[in-house]
């Protein structure tokens, strides 16, 4: 145990620091970070510069960002965000999947590979990366819209069945027909009686035991993390990849209301672990593999983005959605998922394939994710450009479903004594009024009521979103700090009225500048209305008295009488 | 270690930490106890040494959060810093040679001295759970000065210890160095950290992995140097903090990673410590003597030079009875480079965890310890301080006493000046008097739970009582104290609200219930009259304005 054993500036310090450096590259050039992560790995190991190996405790962070991702994924499959598209998303995904892998094939087989090599990579093509999708969309603000939940629920569907591919690779796919069907069969077995401790602890004893904890984050989330812990160990412990077990831990936690505030905790440190990730990707890939088939990887990257888009658009477009729709779903999903990295990382370790199949795979993804990130994030002017020959071509439907969403609504957040003696005049004025608040104590008070309930805390992108700030006619926010507010106002349409609360005249006088209609000083208003009690009080004292045994009823209007 | 190994011992450290933190939220106790002794149960299922290398990363981040969130240039209360400055010293430096009369080592003896001397700012202030931080009252704001003051002194120990006292250590050109390294920090701050946030274009997970870079970048330094890594992580904590305060979602995701290897530091630093032999029990003992008793006496009799009144004093002592967090850290630094045996380390750990519970429940019954000190004669009464501070005549009468001069209670004497009566304000900051005065009000420098206020303030000769604060033990000694005379009170919920009441408030209100009120007629004349919502906006920020010219 000497102090040079356990030193922190090791390799994993050194990938962290140059990530960190390559990020500003690609933020200054507009290409995801991811990009920029897996670079890292590329220079930092053999293919470049050769001065990182991958030792044990990069394994590990590797692995954890990989599991704490699934489990990021299994926390985002909240049903209800895709409700009312269900069906035409998972007939778009079936179709996609299918396609997709055979085009995949299809381009590789007609490149030159045979055998398993062909196998690998029609199973590893998968094309839709979540975190370059979601990131991109979120900073758009197009998650919400509809191009943007049909590609969500396609990328819910595909982690499913991805999830089914990395159990098989991660199995080997070794032998013949039947030991594969076994291994299938032990496989789907394992995941079962895992989902089923999942679901049965989610069915059980996790509402109680988050519930009573929800009200303190720290508490909150390091059950969460060893919840994501005792689910990836199994796995382990069970040959089963880390990727299922995380995966099913999200799963069991995701229609819980507290999943997305949980998420939001999880997604730092989740980041942190995936750079580490992506950059180990990069730390095994040797020179001669990356550039072992450049050409065919980039023949590969213009058909499969082309035809991708083709097979999407026509998919989209069969369930009757709108050219518009049509378009930016399809044209948003022209990336090989990061997955597909870890199918074919997968495939080497068990010896499916050599080196250069990952360096192929490596190549598509670092070229298609780069190109990608100018598409989506120039998807509307595309469409404008596409309009006539889709026009031409017959492409739009008008299913354009309505949407499940808020519209036009109050939004409450923070829900106390203030909110709740204010609440009346809302409810009356809105058939709509959706209350964010982060601690639970609320939740149980509007269950029965028609007020919709969003729990997690609004400095979260996320949260807002659920909430449909940005379709609300009306804000009444005692969120604090104040940065929430501001992103809250944002967010807010312009015509809409904002009541929000501030702690001092100095917040208070920046929030009229930024167009609140009216700032809530909670003290001022509350003193005011105790001096005028005083001043009944010292006007009459006798009838003051007699009139105010004090009845809560009153004390719960706060009125003196 | 195989990737396995570390799950497997992961796994166990977070299900026993994630058991134990269920309880201790149902206890409303910290939880770095609790982590604590998560560790001494799993420590025989686990390899420790598996998680040393993240455990750390626990203290780097431990040290670079406290930085990030210390502005040490601006939070000084001089008076506050004095008392913390020769209190850390007299009980050090007590503790030293206690250690050293009873036969340990220059070393053990400097730990023994730190553990006592140290209290915790993460347990003390409940930085680590969600409870509300609230400073506003003199003896916590002592408390807290204090605490920062601990801090620092903490670190430059582990500066001093880790250049001089451990074996390799680089001597006094490391310490040099790591002032050094602190200087440079500060200068980054001012020249570099707003240009990287910049450069990130509000993306949090840059920003956040540019923090984690520069504590990286620090740590590398420090141990090139040879100094501890907790100089380096403190220096890197500097500096980001400029810009940081502004930015919640970056704050909160390094508080994400925080909150993951902070129990991984805990945990295994319990789990590096066994079932305890008789010495090893002895020695927690001598160490929890100076920390629950010696360090809280101490802290009194300084406290008391100083001019604050017994009760302040005696308070803030209560408050300070906890080993702390950088204690921990100086004796795993220790333990790791061999320079202290385990059996010490055993009791050191021991003692830390005792100590974090006990204080957590004499912080809340501060009051009823100070009572009882009373009684006994041991400490004195305030009656003086609070004569000499304070502008109410002998026999004033009939007068209306308004508990609390905040935004409330300033309403509340405006209401009664305007009624033509004589208000007379209770509140502990000295500070207020002369606001007070301009209003036409007597003041009392006093807080409600000390008799000496009331017998100033003469509540039986009242006409009434207003207390304009809703703090529930507050609020049940007004009642309390106001005998025949009438008391409208705040409470801060309906159960509080209904207590008051049958504890013989004559009327007991909501504030945010009050406010609400106010708040629903805004709203629903807003929403149904056309050109309302205009005239209160410029309603509104006129009255700013008028506060402004105040």
């Amino acid at each position: 145990m000497s102090p040079e054993a356990i030193a922190l500036a090791s390799d994993f310090a050194i990938v962290v620091v140059t990530a960190t450096a390559l990020a500003y590259v690609a933020r200054r050039t507009g290409q995801p970070t991811l990009v920029a992560y897996i670079l890292t790995g590329i220079v930092l190991g053999p293919v470049v510069l050769g001065v990182v190996t991958e030792d044990d405790l990069i394994g590990v962070m590797a692995e954890l960002g990989l599991g704490f991702l699934l489990f990021l994924l299994g926390l985002e499959m909240r049903f209800d965000r895709i409700k009312g598209i269900v069906r035409p998303v998972i007939n778009v995904a079936a179709g996609q999947t299918v396609l997709q892998t055979a085009l995949a094939f299809g381009v590789a087989y007609a490149l030159g590979f045979r055998g398993m090599d062909v196998i690998v990579i029609a199973l590893a093509t998968v094309f839709g990366a979540t975190p370059v999708i979601v990131k991109l969309l979120a900073d758009q603000g197009d998650l919400d819209s509809l191009p943007g939940r049909i590609d969500v629920g396609v990328l819910i569907v595909q982690d499913i069945y991805l999830v089914i591919v990395l159990a098989l690779v991660g199995a080997g796919l070794a032998g013949g027909a039947v030991e594969i069907g076994t291994d299938v069969a032990r496989i789907f077995g394992l995941m079962a009686a895992i989902g089923a401790a999942s679901y049965l602890s989610y069915r059980s004893f996790l509402p109680w035991l988050l519930g009573a904890v929800a009200d303190d984050r720290t508490v909150l989330f390091v059950i969460g993390l060893a919840w994501a812990f005792a689910f990836i160990y199994a796995a382990e412990r069970l040959e089963l990849s880390v990727e299922v077990g995380a995966f099913i831990a999200g799963l069991g936690l995701a229609q819980l209301p507290y999943s997305t505030e949980l998420k939001e905790r999880m997604e730092p440190l989740t980041d942190l672990f995936l750079v580490v990730f992506f950059s180990s990707i990069g730390l095994g890939l040797a020179a001669d593999h990356l550039a072992a088939y450049w050409v065919e990887a980039l023949v590969a990257c213009a058909v499969m983005m082309v035809g991708n888009f083709l097979i999407m658009l026509y998919l989209i477009d069969r369930e009757g959605f709108s050219a518009e729709t049509s378009f930016i779903g399809s044209v948003n999903m022209v990336q090989v998922s990061e997955f597909s990295l870890v199918v074919g990382a997968l495939a080497v370790a068990q010896d499916l394939v050599d080196e250069p199949i990952l360096g192929y795979l490596s190549l598509m993804a670092l070229v298609t994710m780069t190109l990608s990130t100018y598409v989506i994030l120039t998807n509307r002017a595309l469409y404008e450009r596409a309009r006539p020959l889709l026009d031409r071509i017959g492409v739009g439907g008008d299913v354009d479903a309505d949407l499940p969403g808020y519209e036009g609504h109050a939004v409450v957040v923070g829900y106390d004594d203030l909110v709740r003696t204010a609440m009346p005049p809302i409810r009356e004025h809105f058939e709509q009024v959706v209350v964010v608040e982060r601690s639970t104590a609320g939740m149980d008070e509007l269950a029965d009521s028609d007020v919709a309930f969003v729990y997690g805390d609004a400095k979260h992108g996320d949260v807002r979103t659920d909430a449909d700030v940005s379709e609300a006619a009306l804000l009444v926010s005692v969120a604090r700090p104040t940065s929430v507010n501001r992103h809250l106002l944002a967010d807010l349409p312009d015509d809409a009225k904002a009541f929000v609360a501030a702690v001092d005249p100095v917040e208070a006088r920046d929030l009229y500048e930024g167009g609140t209609d009216y700032v809530i000083l909670r003290e001022p208003l509350a003193g005011t209305a105790l001096g005028e009690h005083v001043r009944r009080y010292l006007a009459d004292p006798e009838s003051y008295r007699e009139r105010s045994p004090g009845s809560i009823g009153r004390i719960e209007r706060g009125e003196p009488s | 270690m195989t990737e396995l190994a570390v799950i497997e011992a992961l796994t166990a450290v977070f299900l026993a930490a994630a058991i134990l933190l269920v309880g201790a939220r149902r206890l409303g106790l910290p939880p770095i106890p609790f982590y604590l002794a998560a560790g001494m149960l799993v420590g025989p299922v686990i390899a420790p040494e598996h998680l040393l290398e993240l455990a750390r990363w626990g203290i780097a981040f431990l040290v670079f959060a406290f930085a990030v969130e210390t502005d040490p240039l601006t939070d000084i209360d001089r008076s506050a810093t004095t008392v913390g400055i020769v209190q850390v010293t007299a009980t050090g430096v007590l503790l030293y040679m206690v250690g050293l009369a009873i036969g340990l080592g220059r070393l053990d003896a400097l730990l023994l001295a730190a553990f006592g001397a140290f209290s915790s700012t993460l347990v003390a202030l409940g930085h680590l759970t969600e409870g509300p931080v609230r400073p506003s009252v003199t003896h916590e704001r002592l408390a807290e000065a204090i605490n920062v003051v601990d801090d620092l002194a903490a670190i430059a120990v582990i500066l001093v210890v880790g250049a001089v006292a451990f074996p390799d250590a680089p001597g006094v050109e490391g310490i040099a160095a790591g002032i050094g390294v602190l200087a440079g920090a500060v200068v980054l701050r001012r020249v570099l950290f707003d240009r990287l946030a910049a450069a990130a274009r509000g993306d949090v997970e840059i920003v956040m992995i540019t923090a984690v870079s520069l504590l990286i970048g620090f740590v590398a330094i420090a141990e090139a140097i040879g100094i501890s890594i907790v100089v380096g992580a403190f220096a890197a904590g500097l500096a980001v903090s400029s810009e940081y305060p502004h930015d919640v979602e970056a704050v909160d995701a390094i508080g994400s990673i925080e909150d993951f290897f902070i129990p991984v530091f805990f945990v295994t630093l319990g789990a590096l410590a066994t079932v305890p032999d008789a010495r090893t029990l002895g020695l927690a003992g001598v160490i929890l003597l100076g920390v629950i008793v010696l360090n809280p006496v101490v802290t009194v009799l300084t406290a008391r030079r100083a001019g604050y009144d017994d009760r302040t004093a005696t308070l803030a002592g209560t408050r300070l009875d906890q080993v702390s967090e950088f204690s921990l850290v100086i004796a795993i630094e220790a333990l790791l480079v061999g320079a202290i045996a385990p059996a010490f380390f055993e009791a050191l750990v021991l003692a830390a965890i005792v100590s974090m519970v006990l204080s957590a429940y004499t912080s809340d019954h501060g009051e009823a310890i100070y009572r009882g000190l009373t009684a006994r004669g041991i400490v004195g009464d305030d009656l003086g301080s609070v004569r000499h501070e304070s502008t109410v005549s002998d026999d004033v009468a009939d007068h209306i006493i308004v508990v609390g001069y905040g935004p409330v209670g300033r309403r509340v004497v405006d209401a009664i000046a305007d009624a033509g009566r004589e208000a007379v304000v209770i509140d502990p900051d000295p500070a207020l008097a002369a606001a007070v005065g301009d209003r036409g009000a007597g003041y009392v420098a006093g807080e409600v739970e000390s008799d000496a206020t009331w017998t100033v303030a003469r509540p039986d000769s009242a006409a009434l009582i207003v207390s304009a604060v809703p703090d529930p033990p507050r609020n049940r000694r007004v009642v309390d104290r106001a005998g025949e005379t009438d008391v409208i009170a705040l409470a801060t919920d309906r159960a509080t609200a209904s207590s008051l009441l049958e504890r013989g408030a004559t009327f007991v209100a909501i504030p945010d219930a009050l406010a609400g009120g106010r708040l629903a007629d805004h709203v629903e004349r807003t929403l149904s009259e056309e050109g309302y919502a205009d005239r209160l906006r410029e309603r509104g920020r006129k009255r700013l304005a008028d506060v402004d010219d105040k």
